[in-house]
């Protein structure tokens, strides 16, 4: 099972460049799309959900092109954007019921069980008669969540899903994401690093629609190994080195004296001292490399 | 302040404000020139035309246009404080350091800035429509600014501000923008429910009214046109009492909503979060989703069909609960209620809540309800999802487009057909609770959803098209409405056709005769030709049928062209082929019946007048004998006429001229068999000069026949007066002799009054025989008595003869009828009546019965050996009833009259009855001249015996009932009155409030005065001394000289005080 994304683009009307001739292929497991705001993810979202065409470009779901045969790539599709409203004064039994007929459940005794199991799922059976429009962030996330598996999806797209969520909530969420990946494709877009680090097999970093070669977390972390350094120095001071580096972040000490946290390949002075990369670094270098 | 000026900054560069601007600046411009005759000829107009910039006109059409503007109130009052809300600005804007005055006030003030500009935009139309037509129009007065300026802040502005005010104050507290729609609806309905409730209470009505169009109303109902045409104020104190009250009103909502309004009150039930217990949501099940659980997704197209219809009902069910709905159905059931409440029991009498009276205006206005649920409903529908945020998950699902489309069009055909069924089960309830129980559910069903619901079909498309090619649900519905109106608005431009009318359909009318007759022919072309283009509708839709978001123009065109595959191409080009074959069918048809000049227009008058002026003063001779042959083919609607006239010269001068008009939707040819050449002909106006081979002198008689056959039926147009049922046929299908356009009633003092009487110039009493013959199941039916009767080759024929000479006033009739036979004394009485119509048939032989009882008493023999009622379907005559020599032609409504719930009004039945046989002495015996005052000598005089004939069979108190309605007949009349009072003497035959309703006053008063008995002799001695006269024929003065010398002077001087003066 894959998702092949070729040469895709995407230019809006008022001339901003959504996708900027991208391609990707993703197999089975959880896949990460890390970006910052605005870096087009929601568009390719948008995109490879079929809400919208590109301008050029091919997207083959398993080696059919899912513009062409939109009807019977959404059978196979669970979408979760990443702002949704709801109906109001509807259950969320009664609206996961509408949206298993539309996703083709056309016997009320098998959407009855389907629902019943999404629910559960996503531990809203509590709360299944109340109105939808009344959950609160993270509840109305995993409605979410549990209209997206009605059909059984065997690609998933998620954008943003945990933005807003409280610790608690945002870990129950990412749990019930982590089970679906385990026999689908799940594409995850967050601007959390923290979100890809744990849940994806692999990943990659978007930024004004360009897209980076995709790598495991792991791997992202390891080819950083002796690279990542934080210093005590200053901005001005390290310039005036022969030092080639690329800062990625900086933070103050519990003395209260700010350190910054650069990339370098070169051999640095003692002032310097390394320490362990993380995804974050991965994340920011990527982008800075943009 | 800030607030203020940034909603308008908002407002000025919002799209919406400029389409609303434009479009009502061109509707009231475009009215303005179509009335003003802009794009027409314009006649050079004699006598009093009304000008339309008058204050008077302006107001007047201002009414019209609030009610058009409404709509725009409903966004624009709304737009500014609901943009909040749906943007959820308020969560944050709420928390800023404003005061609720500020804010409130400052979105109130850019509302109403909002309305005030567009009211100004679209009274400017009317403005430059008045520059544009200029002073040289005969319908434009110089000087009309006050006009506009009463027009716009006594009732055009404030009515706009209440109703803005209004839909402020609800969609705040509702904080749903739609309700604002549901306040303007009420808005409109009522002043219709007011208008319906305070019918007898005119000073209430004029103050509940929100328009103030009905305290405008009374401040100018005296008004004639030359008040109407000043600068004169169209205001009283009751407007100035209305506008206040509205305003109180809408200020008091206002106030009470700013009362409770709190920037701290979060109503939004969406931010009221659920509080679940927290242990409850600790644990999160671990599991696959894939090993558990097996359901089948199942894409069939069985299955398909079964979502499909599971969409339509789901969204059914959400349309029937909502209360957008709920409301306009309960104004639905009440205006239903009040019309057919209207119109049943009109004051002076009641009908049978009758299956045919539910389908006409209470059905009219109630589709207006249906139409904008329609609207409403299918954008409301197409705009849900993404409203809600819901549109990328619906979007994303494996569901067609073609089922969202059908489900959504199905689900507001599903509103459409539940609120047709709701009319009819209110109807019927209203019918059985009125004691009637034949509901002919038949009909019902055949009108509500074999006429009526195909075009609320095509309503249906064109609004889901209409929305899904406007992102804006208000531009949707702006854009519907001004289709919908567009019909009217294509008149005032001087376009008739109906290729252009779109959606148009004329209103039917269903008589128990025949039906609907021949208007379905033309209903069922214009209804499939609308369908047709609903057909190419439904593929455009699927064209433009889009999901997910951000599509521009460019990607929604090539979305629809890449759609555009073989099939669908072949489709549309089918249905519009279709389309314009239908089309050009009904401009062929357009065009035939435009190349039948059927009645005299203004420019026709004008033409003959030019043609033919000189003619009115040379003298014709009269007729004296009519053989006619008529063959009536009902099935076919036409028929076949061969006649005779015999013509003598009654003047004392020879004649060597005939001027003959022949029938407008006749096909006439004249044979003088070589006793005349044709000298001067006008086809157009069917009306020829013959120059007589010998002249005719006095006392010469002169014979010449004739062949006549109906022009046939136009598809949008009626020639023939032949029905499949209910013929009914006057003696205007003959040819007529003598300049047609003569002045009536003339002066008393003309030294000619005596010459001609008042109902024909070219005849007086003729000789009658008439043979007519119509198919096997039907009767036919003319005047006199019948001779013979046999049925021949499947058709029955008969052969009628007057016998006696009679007045030339003929009605031939053909129809399945039921037959009723009394006699009274030895005159045969016989009605003919369709079946079922046999409710007031024992009141009418009553009245008959006691007018010939009466009249032979007082006045002499009735002429004939029988008399007959014979019925004609409603819309066949503008009259009840009328005597035609030994019939009395009866229109169908006379016998729906609900005479049980009658007790304390006028037996109709009765009193029509004995009144039209009255005219056989007071109209037929007596022709009074054609003079000023004519109607006095028949309809007040008959008013006046059918009183006594009604007191005589009912008693006292019945008669004073009758003298009550007499008396509230002319008062009503009077006030309505388009023209100045006439004393009764000098009454001119519209005037017929002081004919009827004063003549039978005063004529009772006489006889109080003179007593009965001597008034009766004063009428015998008239009729002994003018009946039957065919030289002299008598006025007013006649009589009063008669009253003269029979009564004392004091007793007259009263009595021509009562006649003579006001």
């Amino acid at each position: 099972m894959k998702l092949t994304i070729n040469n895709l683009s995407k230019t809006y009307s008022n001339g901003t460049k959504a996708i900027d001739n991208i391609s990707l292929e993703i197999n089975e497991g959880m896949f990460g799309l890390l970006g910052p705001n605005g870096a087009g993810k929601s568009s390719l979202m948008r995109t490879l959900a079929t809400l919208q065409l590109p301008d050029s470009g091919q997207v083959l779901f398993n080696d059919i092109d899912i513009f062409s045969n939109k009807i019977s790539y959404r059978k196979q599709l669970g979408y979760l954007p990443q702002e949704f409203g709801v109906y109001p004064k509807e259950s969320a039994k009664g609206l996961l019921n509408y949206f298993a007929v539309l996703k083709g459940i056309s016997s009320k005794k098998d959407r009855d069980v389907m629902v019943d199991y999404v629910l559960e799922i996503t531990n809203l059976v509590d709360v299944k008669k109340k109105h939808v429009n009344t959950f609160s962030g993270g509840m109305r996330q995993r409605f979410g969540i549990a209209q997206l598996l009605l059909n059984q999806p065997k690609i998933v797209i998620v954008d943003e899903p945990t933005a807003g969520l409280d610790p608690a909530e945002r870990t129950r969420f990412l749990n019930v994401i982590r089970n679906i990946s385990s026999e689908n494709i799940v594409l995850f877009s967050t601007h959390l690093v923290e979100d890809v680090k744990d849940l994806c097999k692999e990943m990659t970093v978007m930024n004004s629609g360009w897209l980076a070669p995709k790598i495991s977390p792991s791997s992202a972390i390891d080819q950083l190994k002796g690279k990542i350094w934080e210093t005590m120095e200053t901005e001005e001071k390290l310039d005036a080195t022969s030092i080639s580096y690329i800062k990625l972040s900086d933070r103050y000490n519990s003395e209260n004296v700010l350190l910054n946290r650069i990339y370098t390949e070169e051999r640095v002075p003692d002032t310097f001292f390394s320490v362990t990369p993380k995804l974050e670094d991965f994340y920011f270098l990527t982008l800075k490399g943009t | 302040m800030a607030i203020f000026l940034y909603e308008i900054k908002a407002w000025l560069k919002h799209p919406l404000f400029y389409l609303f601007c434009c479009s009502f600046f061109l509707f009231s411009l475009i009215t303005m020139l179509g009335t003003g005759g802009y794009f027409d000829e314009v006649l050079n107009a004699k006598g009093k035309v009304l000008f339309l910039n008058s204050p008077h006109a302006l107001s007047s059409i201002s009414f019209l246009l609030a009610k058009f503007l409404l709509f725009v109130i409903a966004v624009l009052g709304s737009y500014g404080l609901y943009k909040d809300y749906r943007n959820n600005a308020h969560a944050f804007l709420y928390s800023f350091p404003i005061s609720k005055s500020a804010y409130l006030n400052g979105k109130l003030g850019s509302a109403l800035f909002a309305i005030i500009v567009v009211a100004c935009v679209t009274i400017l139309g009317i403005w430059v429509g008045d520059m544009m037509l200029g002073v040289a129009n005969p319908k434009i007065m110089p000087k009309s600014s006050v006009g506009y300026l009463v027009t716009l802040f006594v009732y055009f502005v404030p009515t706009l501000i209440t109703s803005g005010v209004l839909v402020f104050t609800v969609v705040g507290t509702t904080r749903n923008m739609y309700s604002g729609l549901i306040v303007v609806i009420c808005f409109a309905l009522l002043q219709m429910l007011s208008e319906q409730l305070f019918f007898n209470q005119k000073i209430v009505l004029a103050l509940v009214d929100p328009f103030g169009q009905n305290a405008f109303q009374m401040a100018t109902q005296h008004w004639d046109v030359d008040l109407k045409n000043t600068l004169k104020l169209p205001i009283n104190y009751l407007t100035l009492m209305n506008r206040l009250l509205w305003f109180i009103i809408a200020l008091s909502c206002y106030a009470l909503f700013y009362k409770k309004f709190d920037f701290t009150y979060v109503q939004d039930k969406k931010f009221n979060t659920l509080r679940i217990k927290k242990s409850k949501i600790g644990h999160v099940n671990v599991r696959g989703t894939k090993s558990i659980i097996k359901v089948r997704h199942n894409f069939s197209l069985i299955s398909k069909l079964k979502t499909t219809i599971w969409l339509m009902v789901y969204d059914f069910g959400k349309i029937v609960k909502s209360w957008l709905f709920l409301v306009p159905c309960l104004f639905g059931i009440i205006i239903i209620f009040f019309i057919q409440l209207r119109i049943t029991q009109t004051g002076e009498f009641n009908l049978l809540p009758l299956t045919r009276l539910f389908i006409g205006a209470p059905l009219t206005f109630y589709t207006v309800l249906v139409v904008i649920s329609t609207f409403l409903f299918s954008g409301l529908s197409i705009h849900k999802a993404k409203q809600h945020k819901v549109k990328e998950l619906v979007d994303s699902s494996p569901i067609e487009n073609w089922q969202f489309i059908v489900s959504k069009i199905g689900a507001v055909g599903l509103m459409q057909v539940v609120q047709l069924i709701l009319f009819l089960l209110v109807s019927v309830s209203i019918q059985g609770l009125n004691g009637h129980y034949q509901f002919e559910l038949d009909l019902y069903l055949y009108h509500l959803f074999i006429l009526l619901l195909p075009v609320l079909f095509v309503w249906n498309i064109t609004s889901h098209l209409i929305h899904t090619m406007f992102t804006n649900v208000f531009v949707g519905l702006f854009v519907l409405l001004v289709l919908w109106l567009s019909a009217q608005s294509l008149e005032s431009l001087g376009i008739h056709t109906n290729l252009l009318k779109y959606n148009y359909l004329p209103n039917l009318e269903y008589s128990d005769f025949h039906g609907y007759g021949n208007q379905l022919k033309g209903y069922s072309l214009l209804q499939s030709y609308w369908l047709s283009f609903a057909l190419m509708l439904i593929i455009l839709l699927t064209l433009l049928w889009h999901r997910g978001s951000l599509f521009s123009v460019k990607e929604k065109y090539s979305l629809a062209k890449s759609r555009l595959k073989t099939p669908t191409l072949l489709l549309l080009i089918l249905f519009t082929l279709q389309f314009v074959w239908k089309g050009n069918k009904i401009y062929a048809f357009e065009l035939e019946d435009q190349n039948q000049v059927k009645a005299y227009d203004g420019k026709s008058f004008e033409h003959y007048k030019a043609n033919w002026e000189g003619h009115g003063s040379s003298e014709q001779p009269k007729i004296k004998d009519v053989d006619l042959q008529i063959d009536l083919y009902p099935e076919e609607e036409r028929f076949v006429a061969k006649g005779q006239y015999i013509m003598e010269n009654q003047s004392k001068v020879a004649i060597d001229t005939v001027f003959v008009r022949t029938g407008f939707d006749e096909n006439t040819q004249l044979h003088w068999e070589n006793q005349a050449q044709l000298v001067k002909a006008d086809e157009k106006l069917k009306t020829y000069l013959f120059k007589l081979n010998n002249t005719l002198y006095p006392g010469d008689h002169i014979n010449f026949s004739f062949t006549i056959q109906n022009v046939t039926n136009g598809m949008f147009s009626r020639n023939s007066n032949v029905l499949k049922n209910g013929s009914f046929i006057r003696q205007d299908i003959l040819p007529r002799i003598g300049y047609q356009f003569v002045q009536h009633e003339v002066s008393l003092t003309d030294s000619l009054v005596h010459k001609h009487n008042y109902f024909h110039r070219d005849a007086t009493y003729v000789n009658l025989r008439t043979r007519i013959s119509t198919t096997a199941n039907q009767t036919a039916i003319a005047p006199g008595t019948l001779i013979s009767e046999s049925l021949h080759n499947g058709r029955n024929s008969y052969e009628y003869r007057t016998g006696t000479p009679v007045k030339f006033n003929f009605s031939l009739h053909s129809a399945t009828f039921e037959r009723l036979e009394e006699y009274y004394k030895d005159i045969k009485i016989h009605l003919y009546f369709n079946k079922g119509h046999d409710q007031n048939t024992e009141s009418m032989v009553a009245g008959l019965k006691a007018a010939l009882k009466y009249n032979t008493k007082w006045f002499g023999k009735y002429p004939f050996e029988q008399v007959r009622i014979v019925e004609y379907p409603f819309n066949e005559g503008d009259y009840t009833a009328t005597l035609t020599t030994n019939n009395i032609p009866t229109s169908e409504m006379l016998f729906n009259m609900n005479l049980a719930t009658m007790k304390d009004k006028i037996n109709l039945p009765f009193y029509v009855m004995a009144h039209e046989l009255t005219h056989q002495w007071f109209g037929n015996k007596i022709l009074p001249a054609d003079a000023e005052g004519a109607k006095m000598l028949t309809e007040s005089l008959t008013e006046y015996i059918t009183l006594n004939i009604y007191r005589d069979h009912f008693g006292e108190e019945m008669a004073n009932v009758f003298l009550e309605a007499q008396e509230n007949r002319y008062q009503r009349g009077k006030k309505s009155a388009k023209q100045e009072e006439r004393p009764l003497y000098k009454v001119l035959s519209h005037q017929e409030y002081i004919a009827y309703g004063k003549g039978a006053i005063v004529f009772d008063k006489i006889s109080s005065l003179i007593g009965k008995d001597k008034l009766h002799s004063v009428l015998a001695t008239f009729l002994e001394k003018y009946g039957n006269e065919s030289s002299y024929f008598p006025t007013t003065n006649d009589f009063i000289q008669l009253l003269k010398t029979k009564t004392n002077n004091e007793q007259y001087m009263r009595i021509k005080d009562w006649l003579t003066q006001l």
